[in-house]
């Protein structure tokens, strides 16, 4: 009899807090958005089903957890913890962006610098709210609306945030559908809405080899910090662009990145155990993170309608929503925008060119934030 | 510590647009130098003219594949403005 209690006392129904079945109920709406909203499927099933899995309370002897030394979502975690995923999620997305429409109208690069205007005011904001140097870096980041360099940097600066920070980024690049639209109608009339842009002109092969190179040398000599993630990310493209490593660029941007996506996402979502993540800092983070998403999105739209002052062809300024890096989900959205006021008007080529730009801007501004912040 | 003076304990006005402007200068850099790329590839073009190499793309399975997603997305297009022609 003695040994039945000692048994009921170990099981999962006798241990669980409440904070571990809130996030198991995180979880579900997560698998539940993915399932039935199609919001960001990929990211948000492993997501929420390692919630699930990480909030089931284990007896304090057994290595289960990702925190408990030498458990197996330890190892797996651990491609999260030392920042080792998101450089090999930024070589499988090289291989399976296509500058193009970048190369062929270069300014509309400068609307994906003007959205990380996002990383910096979220950054001013988690300072005001008391966040250390370090941890506001890594909050601010959120900003770039980019998950893997969210998660990137903040295994660098803030690891004990990792958990929040990673699922503020993923959700709210999950939400893009729903919170940039409104923003979007805010900043522009009607009459800019239907501007039609210029068809992007063909770009050559050659352009297309040289670019991943010479575009690394800029990027990596002036922000170091940024080598790794915009490093694999232009090592993807030029496997794809070079037309002679097929083979490499396709296990890149498919089975590999899959891969390291199931592994990402999972041992995330298995890291948000309840007393790691229901806390007022979490809740802080939340808000900052929705904050810089509609900070970004504004940051593009109002830069876009800044250069039309100056600009013969004008752009549309919603192209400018596109500045936050969620591929391909905010040029998904401002061609739905741009279409639902005139529906031949196709904007998305366009609003791929600052999307990709904004990758780019968000990978430098993490490698800055990380160069000047390590060790403060 | 938090509010204003945390900002100016860690020189967060200076950080965000030092941060900010570092970006800006690395996109525009590049802005720039996609600018020019045509015009240093027409000078290229004289000392190293381009060469078709048996991995060019034109020809594979993936420009067919390639041609049949454009032709699709051509007839969708066309599809839809007729269905938008025939609405109004």
């Amino acid at each position: 009899m003695d040994l039945l209690i000692s048994f009921l006392e170990t099981t999962g129904f006798a241990q669980m807090t409440w904070g571990n079945a809130v996030m198991i109920l995180v979880g579900l709406v997560f698998i539940y958005l993915a399932i039935t909203k199609d919001y960001e499927p990929l990211l948000l099933v492993p997501i929420g089903m390692g919630a699930v899995v990480g909030n089931i309370p284990s007896v304090e002897s057994m290595a289960l957890g990702v925190y408990d030394d030498g458990s197996v979502l330890q190892y797996i975690y651990f491609g999260v913890s030392n920042g080792i995923y998101p450089p090999l999620i930024f070589l499988g997305i090289g291989a399976m962006t296509d500058f193009s429409t970048m190369l062929s109208n270069p300014k509309l690069i400068l609307l994906g610098a003007a959205a990380q205007i996002g990383i910096f005011l979220t950054l001013l904001g988690a300072l005001f709210l008391g966040f250390t140097g370090p941890e506001a870096g890594a909050i601010g980041i959120i900003g770039g609306a980019d998950g893997p360099t969210a998660i990137f940097l903040s295994a660098k600066l803030a690891p004990h945030l990792l958990g929040a920070i990673a699922i503020a980024a993923y959700s709210y690049m999950a939400l893009v559908p729903v919170l940039q639209p409104p923003v979007m109608y805010l900043l522009t009339s009607k009459k800019e809405r239907l501007i039609r842009m210029k068809p992007p002109r063909q770009v050559s092969q050659r352009e297309k080899i040289i670019f991943p190179i010479a575009g690394f040398l800029i990027a990596a000599l002036i922000a170091p910090g940024s080598l790794t993630l915009v490093g694999m990310l232009f090592f993807g493209n030029l496997l794809k662009e070079s037309c002679v490593t097929e083979r490499l660029a396709n296990s890149a941007r498919n089975a590999m990145v899959d891969i390291v996506t199931i592994l990402l996402g999972f041992s995330v979502g298995a890291s948000t155990q309840a007393d790691n993540f229901l806390t007022p800092q979490s809740l802080k983070i939340f808000g900052l993170g929705a904050l810089s998403f509609i900070v970004a999105t504004a940051g593009g739209i109002l830069f876009a309608k800044f250069m039309n002052l100056f600009l013969k062809d004008k752009i549309n300024p919603l192209v400018g929503a596109a500045g936050v890096s969620a591929v391909p989900d905010s040029a998904r959205v401002v061609q739905m925008v741009g279409q639902k006021e005139d529906p031949e008007n196709f904007l998305l080529m366009h609003a791929m060119a600052p999307n990709v730009a904004g990758v780019l801007g968000s990978a430098i501004g993490a490698g800055v934030l990380w160069s000047v912040l390590v060790g403060g | 510590m938090n509010g204003i003076e945390n900002i100016m304990e860690q020189e967060g006005i200076g950080l965000a647009i030092t941060g900010m402007s570092i970006v800006f200068i690395a996109l525009l850099l590049i802005t720039f130098y996609i600018a020019l790329l045509p015009t240093l590839l027409k000078h290229l073009e004289k000392i190293l003219p381009e060469q078709k190499s048996g991995h060019q793309r034109a020809e594979g399975k993936e420009s067919e594949e390639e041609d049949l997603m454009v032709a699709a997305a051509i007839a969708t297009a066309f599809r839809r403005r007729k269905k938008l022609k025939e609405s109004r």
